[in-house]
This record gives C-alpha cells, sequence and structure tokens, in this order.
C-alpha cells in the first residue's frame, strides 16, 4: 500500500479495506477465475489489467455481487460478503456503456441511490448538488441523458456512482467509450476525485498506459490468474514474468543460456542488478533503456553491437531497429533531439550498444 | 491471509449455488400463470383430442384415420394445398417487389409505406372479408371496371367460389409475406450492391447475383409461414367460398359443431397440426419463430 | 439538377418506373377494402352498391337502434378489456422471466406460450370447446376471456421479448448496484424501458380479442355473443348492410389503435 493511499485512510472513515481470498469462478469446464487472493488497502486506487478473456471483468462481477464465486470469499472491511445481494453492498460501481436511466434526467439518475435509501428530499436536492459540482457539470442537471456527450454522460455516471458516499468504487472500463484526448483528461480528473474522496477504487482495465497513469497497485491478470501485484513503476521495470514484460510496455525479448552461476547472451555473461529466478530464460530489453556506449560502462553495462537496420521516424521519438547477429533484432527508442540523431549512422552503418545491469531483466522460458 | 479449512468453503459453495439455483426458479416462475393457462386450454384438450382420434365405439382403433382416405377426404387436401400452395406464390410474387422497395427507399418513407401494410393486419378480419364481398359481387365495381374498360361483356362471378376466396386469403397473407421479407431484404448490405456493379455487373445480374442470394432466408421464411397460415385457415374460405371451397379447417368445424363427430374432427385436427409443426420446424431452421411476428 | 440514382448499381428512377407501380398497386390491393367499406356505409340505399348514389347514416342508425348488435358490442368491449388486462401482466411476467432465465427448459417453455400463434386456431377451438362442453363454460364471459387470453399472450410476450432484447441490461444491474434490490431494479429500471413494448402488446392483445372470429363461433354464443360472432353470423347467411357502418367503426378503431401503437413505439426510442 502506499503511503497516499495509507493518509486517505485517516480522512475518511467510510474508505474499506477488501481482501479477496482464494476466488475461483469455473463454467463448465472452464476457468474464469482460478484461486486470486488479493488484499486492497483502504482509500487504495488497485487497477485489474488484463487483455480481453483474462478475468478481469469477471473478479469485478465478483465483487460487485452480480457473478457468484464458485470458490473463495470476499471481506470488506473484516465483513464476509460473498452472498450479500448487489443491492445491499453498498458499492458504487461505474459500468463501461455508463448504464444511465434514458427515462430519467440527470438529476434523476443521481437521485435514484438516495431515493431509494430514502434520504429526505431537501438532502437529496443538496447532495446530488454537491456530486454534480464534484464533475463540474451542475448546470446539466435538468438535461436528458439523451442529450449529453459522451464525456458528460461518463461524469454523471461517476457522479451517480459516487453519491451515496459508497465504500467502494468499482470502475469497469469506463473510458474505453471515449477518444483519446478526452481519455487522458478524464483519467486525470477520476484520479484527482479519488484522491478528493479517497475512496477505495477498483478500477477495470484493459490499456496498459491508463492503468500505469491512474493507479497505486496494479494487478495483471492473465487467464484467471495474477501474473502480478505491483506498482506501476515496480511493474513496468522489474516485470516477473515473460506475460507481463509482454504486455506492459514495448520489448524485445532475446534468449538466453545458462552457466554455472550466471547467465550469458551470445557468449558474454549478463551483469544484472537483482536476484534472478531460477528458471529465467529470456532477456527482456526496453527499448527506451538501451543507451549509444560510451567509455567506461563496461562495469555495470551490458554491451552490444551490431548494424543500423532501419529508422522509423515517429515525431517524438524514433524507433531503431538493430541487428546484433545469429538473426536477433534489439529495438530502441530514441528522442528525436539532435544530439541523439548526431550519433545515429546511416542504416547499413556499425553501432554499439549499452543496457544497465540494473534494466536487465531475466524471465522465465524460451531456453536457447 | 486467513487460511480456510475445506469443508466451510465447500458448504458455502452449495449454499451460493443454490441461491443462483433458486434465483433461475423464480424467474422461470412469473412464466408460471401464462404457462398454467396454455397449458390447461390448449394442450389438454388438444392431447384430449388426440386421444379421441385413436378410439372407435370405445375401442382404439385407426378408423379415423383411414377415413382420411376416401375420397372425400382426399378432395379436400387437395383442395386446401391446391388453394395454401397459388396464395403462397402470388403472396411472394406480389410481396417481394414491394418489401425490396421499402428496403430500398429512405426509412422514413419507408416507415409511411408500412403503416398501409400493416392497417389491414389491424384490420378485423371480417371487415377486410366483408369489403371483397362487395368489391368481387356481380354488380360490385371490379365487374363493373372490367365491362367499362370493354374487357368482358357480362360479369364474372368472382366471389362465392375458388377465385374469390384466393383473392380474399391473398390479401389477409400479404402482411405476413410482407414483414418478414422486409426485415429480411433491409438487413442486406447495399454496398455489396455498389461492390457487384464495381466488378463490371449488370443492374440485373448484381440483383439476381448478389441481392437475391442473399435474402433467402427472408424469402423461406415468409413463403413457409404464409403456407402454413393458409393451411389452417378458416373464415375467410367459409365466407367467400360460397359453400364450394372446403377446406380442412371448414370440414373439422363441420365435423364437431355440425355432427358433433368428435373422433373424425380430432383425426383430421391431428393431420393438419402435424403439417404445421413440421413446416414451423423447417422454419426454426431458418429464423427465430418470434421474429417472423414483428419480434426483432 | 437531375434526381440522384435510384439505387446503388445507378438505375435511373424512370427505369425502375415498373417497380414503383407494382409496389402501388399491390399498396392499393391492400388498403383498398378500407376505401371501399368506409364511403359504403354512408349509403342512404336499401341495397348497397359502389359508389353509392345517395349519402346517409341509415345504417349507423340501424345500427345503434339494434340491441342485438349493440349487445354485441359492449360484450365484446368488455371481454377485449378484460383480456387486455389479463394477457398484458401475464405475458410480461412471462416474456420477463423466460428471458432472464438461463434454466435448459425455458426456450422450449417459450416456444410453447407463443405456440398459440403457430397452431391452427380451429384445433384450438376445437379443443376449448369440447374443454368447455364439460366445465359448463361455453358462451360465459369468463370462458370467452380466458379462450382470447391464450391467443393474446404470445403478442404481449413477443412485443415485450424485443424490447428486452433492445433493453441493456447493464441498466438493471446499475439500478443495483445503486442499491435497488432486483424487483425494485425491474420496476424502475427495466419495465419503465419497456413501456413501449408492453403498451404494443397490449394493444394487440385488446384488438387479438376484439377480432377473434373463429374460437368465438364456438364458444361465443347466446346472451354473450361477442360482435365478430355475430358479424360472421349475419355475412355467411345473408349480407345486412348494417355490417358495412359496424366495419366502418372498426376501421375506426383499428386506425386508432395502430396510431397509439406507432406513437408509444416511437416515445420508447
Amino acid at each position: 500500500m502506499t503511503r497516499d493511499a495509507e493518509t486517505h485512510t485517516e480522512r475518511t472513515a467510510q474508505a474499506a479495506p477488501i481482501a479477496i481470498e482464494n476466488i475461483t469462478k469455473t463454467y463448465d469446464d472452464f476457468h474464469a477465475l482460478d484461486d486470486v487472493s488479493l488484499e486492497i488497502g483502504a482509500g487504495e486506487f488497485l487497477t485489474l489489467l488484463g487483455p480481453s478473456g483474462s478475468g478481469k471483468t469477471t473478479l469485478l462481477m465478483v465483487l460487485a455481487g452480480f457473478t457468484r464465486p464458485t470458490r473463495g470469499r470476499i471481506l470488506v472491511a473484516g465483513e464476509e460478503m460473498t452472498g450479500v445481494p448487489p443491492h445491499k453492498r453498498d458499492f458504487g460501481m461505474v459500468f463501461q456503456n455508463y448504464a444511465l436511466f434514458p427515462h430519467m434526467s440527470v438529476f434523476d439518475n443521481i437521485a435514484y441511490p438516495l431515493k431509494l435509501r430514502r434520504h429526505p428530499k431537501a438532502e437529496i436536492k443538496r447532495e446530488v448538488g454537491r456530486a454534480l459540482e464534484l464533475v463540474h457539470l451542475s448546470h446539466l442537471a435538468s438535461r436528458r441523458i439523451s442529450a449529453l456527450s459522451g464525456g458528460q454522460k461518463q461524469r454523471i455516471a461517476l457522479a451517480r456512482a459516487i453519491v451515496f458516499e459508497p465504500r467502494v468504487l468499482l470502475m469497469d472500463e469506463p473510458l474505453s467509450a471515449l477518444d483519446k484526448n478526452l481519455r487522458e483528461q478524464m483519467q486525470i480528473e477520476i484520479r484527482a476525485l479519488h484522491d478528493t474522496l479517497g475512496i477505495t477504487t477498483i478500477y477495470v482495465t484493459h490499456d496498459q498506459r491508463e492503468a500505469l497513469t491512474m493507479s497505486d497497485r496494479i494487478v495483471v491478470i492473465d487467464g484467471g490468474r495474477v501474473s502480478q501485484v505491483d506498482t506501476p513503476r515496480a511493474l513496468y521495470d522489474r516485470p516477473a514474468n515473460a506475460f507481463v514484460a509482454g504486455f506492459i510496455g514495448e520489448s524485445t525479448l532475446l534468449p538466453v543460456a545458462r552457466t554455472n552461476g550466471g547467465y550469458t547472451f551470445q557468449g558474454r555473461p549478463l551483469k544484472t542488478g537483482r536476484a534472478v529466478r531460477p528458471d529465467a530464460g529470456q532477456l527482456v530489453v526496453r527499448p527506451e533503456k538501451l543507451v549509444f556506449r560510451d567509455p567506461g560502462q563496461e562495469e555495470d553495462h551490458n554491451l552490444f553491437e551490431g548494424t543500423l537496420q532501419s529508422i522509423v521516424y515517429q515525431g517524438d521519438t524514433l524507433l531503431a531497429r538493430i541487428e546484433i547477429g545469429q538473426g536477433r533484432t534489439l529495438l530502441m527508442r530514441k528522442t528525436t533531439h539532435r544530439d541523439v540523431l548526431a550519433r545515429l549512422p546511416e542504416p547499413g552503418g556499425e553501432v554499439a550498444l549499452a543496457l544497465h545491469a540494473d534494466d536487465t531483466i531475466l524471465v522465465e522460458g524460451g531456453t536457447a | 491471509m486467513i487460511a480456510i479449512d475445506e469443508a466451510p468453503s465447500d458448504g458455502r459453495r452449495a449454499a451460493t449455488l443454490s441461491a443462483e439455483t433458486r434465483e433461475q426458479w423464480s424467474m422461470f416462475g412469473l412464466a408460471l400463470p401464462a404457462l398454467l393457462i396454455v397449458g390447461f386450454l390448449v394442450f389438454l384438450p388438444v392431447g384430449w383430442l388426440f386421444g379421441l382420434s385413436l378410439v372407435a365405439d370405445g375401442q382404439p382403433s385407426l378408423v379415423h384415420y383411414r377415413r382420411l382416405l376416401e375420397p372425400a377426404y382426399l378432395s379436400i387436401f387437395t383442395q386446401t394445398f391446391q388453394i395454401s400452395f397459388q396464395v403462397t406464390a402470388m403472396a411472394l410474387l406480389l410481396g417481394y417487389p414491394l418489401a425490396y422497395l421499402l428496403s430500398q427507399i429512405p426509412r422514413k418513407v419507408a416507415g409511411l409505406l408500412m403503416i398501409c401494410v400493416m392497417l389491414p393486419f389491424w384490420t378485423s378480419i371480417l371487415v377486410r372479408t366483408y369489403a371483397w364481398m362487395v368489391l368481387l359481387q356481380r354488380r360490385g365495381i371490379i365487374n363493373g371496371w372490367l365491362i367499362d374498360l370493354g374487357l368482358i361483356d357480362r360479369p364474372l362471378s368472382l366471389v362465392n367460389n375458388y377465385t374469390g376466396t384466393v383473392i380474399g386469403m391473398l390479401h389477409v397473407m400479404l402482411p405476413f409475406m410482407i414483414l418478414p421479407l422486409y426485415s429480411a431484404l433491409v438487413k442486406v448490405d447495399t454496398s455489396l450492391m455498389r461492390a457487384a456493379s464495381n466488378l463490371g455487373a449488370t443492374p440485373m445480374r448484381a440483383f439476381f447475383t448478389v441481392f437475391l442470394p442473399l435474402s433467402m432466408p427472408g424469402v423461406i421464411a415468409g413463403t413457409l409461414l404464409v403456407f402454413v397460415l393458409c393451411l389452417g385457415f378458416y373464415v375467410t374460405p367459409a365466407l367467400l367460398g360460397g359453400g364450394r371451397v372446403i377446406m380442412v379447417s371448414m370440414k373439422i368445424q363441420q365435423n364437431a359443431a355440425m355432427y358433433f363427430d368428435w373422433g373424425a374432427a380430432s383425426a383430421l385436427g391431428v393431420v393438419l397440426l402435424a403439417a404445421t409443426a413440421l413446416l414451423f420446424w423447417v422454419i426454426s431452421r431458418v429464423t427465430r419463430i418470434e421474429r417472423l411476428f414483428g419480434g426483432s | 439538377m437531375a434526381l440522384p440514382p435510384a439505387s446503388e448499381t445507378q438505375i435511373s428512377h424512370l427505369g425502375r418506373l415498373w417497380l414503383y407501380l407494382l409496389a402501388a398497386l399491390v399498396l392499393i390491393f391492400l388498403v383498398a377494402p378500407v376505401f371501399v367499406v368506409v364511403p359504403m356505409s354512408f349509403s342512404d340505399e336499401r341495397y348497397l352498391s359502389f359508389p353509392p348514389e345517395s349519402y346517409g347514416l341509415r345504417w349507423y342508425r340501424n345500427y345503434f337502434a339494434s340491441l342485438e348488435w349493440t349487445q354485441a358490442t359492449v360484450t365484446s368491449f368488455k371481454v377485449a378489456l378484460l383480456v387486455t388486462l389479463l394477457a398484458t401482466p401475464l405475458g410480461v411476467a412471462a416474456a420477463y422471466g423466460l428471458y432472464r432465465s438461463t434454466l435448459k427448459f425455458s426456450n422450449t417453455v417459450s416456444l410453447l406460450l407463443i405456440s398459440p400463434l403457430i397452431v391452427p386456431v380451429i384445433i384450438i377451438a376445437i379443443g376449448v370447446f369440447y374443454l368447455y362442453a364439460r366445465l359448463n363454460l361455453v358462451n360465459t364471459v369468463p370462458g370467452i376471456v380466458l379462450a382470447h387470453t391464450i391467443l393474446a399472450l404470445p403478442f404481449v410476450m413477443v412485443t415485450t421479448t424485443s424490447g428486452l432484447q433492445q433493453f441493456d441490461d447493464q441498466l438493471e444491474r446499475a439500478a443495483q448496484s445503486l442499491g435497488a434490490s432486483r424487483w425494485m431494479a425491474v420496476l424502475t429500471v427495466t419495465l419503465p424501458q419497456l413501456r413501449g413494448s408492453i403498451v404494443s402488446g397490449a394493444l394487440f392483445a385488446f384488438i387479438t380479442s376484439f377480432d377473434e372470429v373463429v374460437i368465438s363461433v364456438f364458444i361465443a354464443g347466446g346472451e354473450n355473443m361477442t360482435l365478430p360472432r355475430r358479424m360472421f353470423s349475419g355475412l355467411r347467411d345473408q349480407v345486412d348492410p348494417t355490417i358495412a357502418a359496424i366495419s366502418s367503426m372498426l376501421i375506426g378503431l383499428s386506425i386508432l389503435l395502430l396510431g397509439l401503437a406507432v406513437a408509444f413505439g416511437r416515445n420508447s426510442d
């Protein structure tokens, strides 16, 4: 849990920690979720990240109470939730297509959970007003849902999910229907709103950049299992396995050979900054971690050299493809600063590269 | 992490699964009142009649079915099939062009014209049958026009016979043909026609090689639906046939209500039901039954 | 300025003239009865011909003066109203339950419930007649209402199911996540969204009962003779011109109901 989340816990009493214990969901022979266990801190922003069909949405539906797990249980603030129906859980939820009620106005949509909880009229008015203020849409209270833009709908859905001060906020790919600019803006807004309210938030997405931008911690899910749980930075810099390395960020995977006491790539011993898992067999190279070789790097860098095959100029950055022998290629990403361009030869020229030992990641699999 | 031992976890599993099952059954329970009424008023008596069709003089017997092979009955079957076939063919020939046009023009205009198709659908079959009696009678306007145009010298007998029955049934059946056709035709991607045209097909050829084959599910569904509805038709032939046309359903009515010959009525009913069920089974291979009646 | 071509294959409108003409003829064929019956009902002559030589309200007066006709009309309205009130809730509940249920046989049950649309009415009619004869329900209002209900149910189910197919299931979940129980969610979110489908199902139910002939021929006689039953006998025996007046009024009713269905169909979008 991050320090940030701890301070939120002090600020709002309602934020609740969640324990997910050995949740398994099987459909006939198919394991949608396979023995998933997680601890989520009070006030934490946790993202479930995975490709489609990985089980992240199923896990969210189990949390919301719409899907009953085959095995395992859910605890919220120490209280068993597994068999509790959705409407008694007090979890706010933002759905993928917003799920705003088209036959009600914006006001009535947001007032809906409050009416169900029999809040007095005046109070409802006040609370809806406050929720609308939080999402900066106070002027839209009497609008019809069909008259809203996608971004507005998104915010109203958010307002409706938080207006009754739920203990937990669940979000199921809430930004997937928005265009890129709006999505990035909403990512920052949602995170800011979370920081204001300090509500325990579980966010489902398949967009790695979104996950990296918003989360305290990210849970990478693959094939119904938890692949890795870590902070965005740790997840990117120290992927635990080939799946995470491949799913998050760009990477080149190269087979390594095991020698007594270490690993070699193309005959050269590999320097690694950290303990290496025993079944390691592949080297993960992040394109932007490669540098042009400078003198004196032999100590703490792994060295590569090869022939520049091509350069793809992408505006802010460029992607260079470098052939390093035995049919292997490395990708290198650099900014398009003139100093960088000055050091790049024409395609066909020779390049010498280095990768810091701390950026040298070994994952399982693929022994060469 | 709290360790959970196996037993309570299994107990919980049983509890949650049964909750799921209970929910399923309570959903299903919503259909029970309707099912009860339909079961009591349709399946119970139909089953009963099926039993009656197999009994004669208190003994199990196939005599009622054997009687259906007599010439009098065979001619009723032939006539029923012939009328059904003719009406279906005409409905397809007249319905397809209209459905095609409706599928190609702007939706708003099509919606307005569709009201013309729906209006007879919503109008009492008796009203429509009555109108055809008036239109087709000896001194009616159809005969009047034909004489004025010099096409005929003496009025034709268009009603109280086979012709009248076919015209009246065609009018009742056309909407049943047009609706499934239309819903199939609007789904055909018209950019395919552009593609065919771009590849060198003449408009006629594009239609016959691309559009028509893609519209076949609608054609089959509409055709079978109309045919099967024709087989069981009662009101129109009873009123426009003038006693000269006897279809299966009319014979069933006679046997049951006039002669109280339940065995014969039932056997005939069973044959009609079997033919209907068979055709609907074929339809269900092509499309969803609900869709035929305006479901989407 | 030239008209845009009529089709994707660039046929001109002139090249399609035959199609327009044919379609127009079919449409005229479809609506012809309406255009014949209405003017004729205002005829003032003893024998009907078209077009009438003089106009008047003779046959309308005849209708309202006849106890037989008005009583049958009242019976039909009463029956149709009861059928609507019975078939609509039953059909909506069944459609919703079967739509949500994932039990293996729920599809079969759904097919059984709409089977009265498929089974030739004459078979249902003799079955019901046979049953009612034993239960002394022939020619009684409850008997007629029940029998018409089985014909009306499928229409309610089909329209409701088609509404449900367009309904976003997430909305019900959203309501539950906001604190509504299952039934509360159905009541406050699902049903209001299905309003258009339910209303058109109810209108279908009404008109199905109001116009029903075949079953009525068997079980709706005597004191509780329905309007279609009386019209059927009237048409079969000797054509009474009063039927023209009644037909015109029935066409008016159809247009009214169709208009309502269209209006509610629009609203529900």
